[in-house]
């Protein structure tokens, strides 16, 4: 199961943690990764450098966090992981 | 970009494990060396098993590795003994 940690600043998401595997299916055919790939790493491009304080992209593990609040990049991809988490709750969980 | 996209990011890799099988020890040809009716020399191997598949008969005796071996040259017999033993036996043939 894929773990997003939503990292908070007085009530406003000023970060993500991404850790785990969907294990939705094998390596190559995991659709639930995919889809949680394609929107970490979207995101992550999308953030300016000068928004980014710190950010890491590995194998099974994606760490990003913001200077400012109310970043709207990283709204746009929390509610996307959440649209996935709908979908499929027993692979994705965001807490 | 900052990152490439490696769309199984979040999968796990459980699906490229190797198996754990793939060993077998070398087959020992065992069996039957002798047919029913068959003449034997003594001394030549019968029957080669482990444990008593077949049983020494007339004229036969069993081996340290349980084959069973002629004691004398003659004709092979395989019998049944009682109702589920069987045995190897070797009857000398009249000249």
């Amino acid at each position: 199961m894929i773990k997003v940690t939503l990292i908070k600043k007085d009530q406003e998401i000023v970060g993500l943690k991404i850790s785990g595997h969907a294990d939705y299916a094998e390596c190559g055919r995991d659709l639930v990764c995919a889809a949680a790939s394609a929107i970490v790493t979207g995101g992550f491009n999308a953030l300016r450098d000068d928004e980014i304080k710190e950010i890491r992209l590995a194998e099974g593990d994606a760490y990003v966090e913001v200077n400012n609040k109310n970043n709207e990049t990283l709204r746009t991809m929390v509610i996307q992981l959440q649209t996935l988490e709908e979908a499929y709750p027993q692979y994705i969980k965001i807490k | 970009m900052k990152f490439l996209l490696n769309i199984q990011l979040f999968a796990s890799k459980k699906g490229v494990s190797s198996t754990k099988n793939g060993r077998d020890s070398e087959s020992k040809r065992l069996g039957a060396k002798k047919s029913d009716g068959e003449f034997a020399t003594a001394g030549s191997i019968i029957y080669r098993q482990r444990g008593t598949k077949i049983y020494p008969g007339v004229n036969c005796m069993r081996g340290g590795d349980d084959t069973i071996f002629a004691t004398v040259d003659g004709i092979v017999k395989f019998e049944r003994v009682g109702k589920k033993r069987k045995q190897a036996s070797v009857y000398p043939v009249e000249m």
